[in-house]
């Protein structure tokens, strides 16, 4: 039973842990790169300038704080390498915001012009529909783009009519049940290699369809974002959360500890008080 | 100017959102009904402007495009109107007549759905579980590489066995598929168990995310302000522990998960 | 009528399935065509959908407000806040953005200057965002509470949490860094326990339920497309 002080001591050593250390910052704990995030990383690093890929921004502002760092960073090594990003939201309507922004913030630091370099489809509803629709032709079911600029006479979708044989990679960054869809209506019957990105949360669920290849790259949550944030050479918000991260998981770990000592204890003084009465 | 009155009003709704963790109060119940308001007018302009007016009206009764030639395309007058057969939910005497539009959409969706899902989540799966295949990379490899490798594909596939069998026979839990079962829940138990670890990690970083708007990214006052706002924060939080102490115990209020 | 109320929605979705079932197993260019345009369809009518949601709440919190129901007056901020969204909405000031489409409402987010792309950056967004941050804390105690050794399963459970924990942060990984980084002491690394945790008994067992959601999938769809399942059209006649 935790009793309600317990319960706020816990809240404000967790409020501490986190502030304490994005006030003052330190730079001590090497955040290692893992196989996964390296399987995005170098898929894109592969690619060659002038090729397309499709970046979708399956989240919206209730997991920006993890996804966005990882959204920026991705456009940001995307860029770098001169490929054209199509931009496209199909998990809450919120996110499309969150798409247009990124895009706008990347590609004007990049020096990148909407609509020849990237674009952002705005949201829709049914994802399998919608997948499957512009693996065959964008432009049909995207009539205009998130900014309702007609997609009609747009050189990246010149370029790009269709997903199928025109895309060389797909990365999902999602918040919800959208990796699988993708997997099943898009990359499987398109043909193109895939990786994702997801919230901590559902980042497990993902490795069997991580072991099976059929998407070759995962990045969870914001540690994720930091390792590619560190890859691409520019630290942002996920690496500076890195280390209230770390306090945060420590301090977890050793009230999960306490509390089983607890526990145990009190089985075990129960234990010898009902022996003491037999 | 909009900036600075944004990073504002933006971190007054963070804290008052978060106040809901002492417990229930008005301000937390006025950042939550503005919430909902305000992202319900967005989901209006998002279904108008993005969807509703470029993929229906645009193709059926007006040009937006002037400078290009249009023909109308009549077909889109079957979406629109199941459309707007839909929106006899909100009228209790023909609402079932938007069983049309749902039948239309959810048939679609069962028979659309089922090729994809056998060939990814079932057969690409399955196929991916039997060592052989998972062995395929591993071939002429030298042996440090290749007995883990091999170690793991089997462990992969036994565990995937187990839980399978755990899942089918649970009328049936004694001898061999009752061992197989027992292994399969613990298997179930380590993925659960990551799965868990995982979260808390993303509801973490939530949380960092936010408070790190508070104290970086509230940039045009700089860390005084931010410091005031983190100093506040605590304050009140402590405040609220010592009034609660104080007060006669009004029952354990748990709030919900 | 009673047709028209039962049986009519079935035979939609028996002819809807059973064509997109077909098309996929039969790729014929002019069914394609077809099915293409149905794609589209479906997306229109979930749009309109997407509305209901909106009347609904909207219809409760002025009923509220109607009958002075206790609290109503936060009633009335969900309603300012709606119409002060819509308002944000018409283009006041500033010109539709370069290339847009003529009739194009441009007051939307389209317009960085507008109103309502700062309503969406200052209120929507961190408001939606620091929702879901307050469950941080609840995790937190739940996970202080919940987590106690009590039988083999727990345990294993709690182990993994705990390495997971640990595992997927740099001061976990920093604690066993001291390990050599080949050979087998390497295995007992954080980050090598938690990546084999992770890809070995973890993609097995999450395989488990896929497989499983999988087989559910499909026998919801044959159950929608043979009318056994019609709890999609609700209740009553």
């Amino acid at each position: 039973m935790v009793r309600s002080w317990e319960r706020y001591l816990l809240y404000t050593l967790i409020a501490f842990a986190v502030f304490l250390p994005l006030i003052f910052p330190f730079d001590v704990w090497p955040n290692l790169p893992t196989r996964e995030v390296l399987g995005v990383f170098n898929t894109i690093d592969g690619l060659q300038p002038g090729d397309t890929i499709v970046v979708a921004v399956d989240f919206d502002p209730s997991s920006e704080p993890e996804l966005y760092p990882m959204l920026l960073a991705v456009l940001r090594h995307a860029f770098n390498k001169n490929l054209y990003v199509i931009g496209i939201n199909l998990f809450g309507p919120a996110g499309t915001g969150l798409g247009v922004k990124a895009l706008t913030d990347i590609g004007g630091e990049m020096g990148k012009v909407d609509g020849e370099d990237y674009v952002m489809l705005g949201f829709k509803p049914n994802l399998p529909a919608v997948i499957s629709q512009i693996n065959s032709d964008i432009k049909e079911m995207y009539r205009s783009d998130a900014n309702g600029r007609p997609t009609a006479d747009m050189p990246i979708l010149q370029r790009t009519p269709k997903l199928q044989g025109n895309i060389k990679y797909m990365v999902d960054l999602a918040a919800g049940e959208t990796v699988r869809p993708w997997v099943a209506y898009g990359s499987a019957p398109g043909g193109y290699p895939m990786g994702a990105g997801c919230t901590a949360v559902s980042f497990a669920d993902y490795f069997s369809f991580y072991q099976s290849g059929q998407i070759n790259g995962l990045m969870g949550g914001l540690k994720a974002a930091a390792e590619y944030e560190e890859l691409v050479g520019k630290k942002g918000a996920a690496s500076a959360g890195m280390n209230s991260q770390s306090i945060v998981h420590a301090l977890l770990v050793l009230f999960i500890i306490i509390g089983n000592i607890i526990f145990f204890r009190a089985l075990s003084l129960k234990r010898a008080e009902e022996g003491g009465r037999a | 100017m909009a900036t600075f009155i944004g990073t504002w009003i933006a971190a007054g709704l963070t804290l008052m959102i978060l106040s809901f963790l002492y417990r229930d109060n008005p301000f937390f119940r006025f950042a939550e009904h503005l919430y909902v308001g305000v992202s319900n007018a967005y989901i209006v302009w998002l279904v108008w402007a993005t969807i509703v007016l470029p993929d229906f009206i645009g193709r059926v009764f007006i040009n937006l495009d002037p400078a290009k030639p249009w023909s109308p395309d009549y077909w889109f007058l079957v979406p629109g109107v199941l459309g707007l057969i839909m929106l006899t939910r909100m009228v209790p005497a023909i609402e079932w007549m938007s069983r049309w539009a749902l039948a239309f959409v959810v048939g679609w969706g069962a028979g659309f759905v089922i090729g994809p899902v056998l060939n990814s989540y079932l057969l690409a799966q399955l196929y991916a579980s039997f060592p052989w295949v998972n062995m395929q990379p591993y071939l002429g490899a030298p042996a440090s590489e290749y007995i883990p490798a091999l170690i793991n594909a089997v462990i992969l596939f036994v565990c995937v066995v187990t839980v399978l069998v755990y899942f089918f026979f649970s009328y049936e839990h004694k001898g061999v598929i009752g061992g197989a079962a027992k292994i399969g829940i613990w298997v179930l138990m380590v993925a659960f168990g990551a799965s868990f670890g995982s979260t808390v990690m993303a509801r973490v970083s939530l949380f960092i995310g936010r408070a790190r708007f508070l104290v970086q990214d509230a940039e045009p006052t700089g860390h005084a302000f931010s410091a005031l706002l983190t100093l506040g924060l605590l304050i009140a939080i402590i405040t609220a522990i010592i009034a609660r102490r104080r007060q006669p115990p009004a029952g354990e209020s748990e709030p919900a998960e | 009528m009673m047709f028209l109320r039962r049986q009519l929605p079935v035979v939609i979705a028996f002819v809807l399935g059973m064509f997109t079932l077909v098309i996929f197993y039969i790729p014929a260019a002019p069914m394609q065509g077809i099915g293409d345009r149905l794609k589209i369809f479906v997306t229109i009518i979930g749009a309109f959908a997407m509305l209901l949601g909106i009347n609904s709440i909207l219809g409760q919190h002025i009923t509220k407000i109607r009958k002075r129901r206790p609290g109503y007056g936060y009633s009335w901020v969900l309603i300012l806040g709606f119409v002060a969204m819509m308002i944000a909405w018409i283009p006041w000031w500033s010109a539709p953005p370069e290339g847009s489409a003529a009739y194009y409402p441009w007051g939307g987010l389209e317009n960085p200057q507008g109103a309502f792309y700062w309503m969406f950056f200052w209120i929507l967004v961190p408001m939606q965002a620091t929702m879901f941050s307050i469950l941080a804390f609840f995790i937190a105690s739940a996970a202080y509470r919940s987590f106690r050794a009590k039988t083999l399963e727990a345990t294993v459970l709690l182990v993994a949490a705990v390495i997971v924990m640990l595992g997927r942060v740099p001061l976990g990984t920093s604690m066993t860094s001291w390990l050599p980084d080949a050979g087998f002491w390497s295995s007992l690394r954080l980050e090598t326990m938690t990546s084999w945790l992770l890809n070995i008994p973890n993609a097995a067992g999450f395989r488990g339920i896929v497989l499983g959601v999988a087989l559910g999938i499909i026998a919801t769809s044959v159950r929608i497309i043979f009318g056994v399942e019609k709890t999609y059209m609700g209740g009553g006649d």
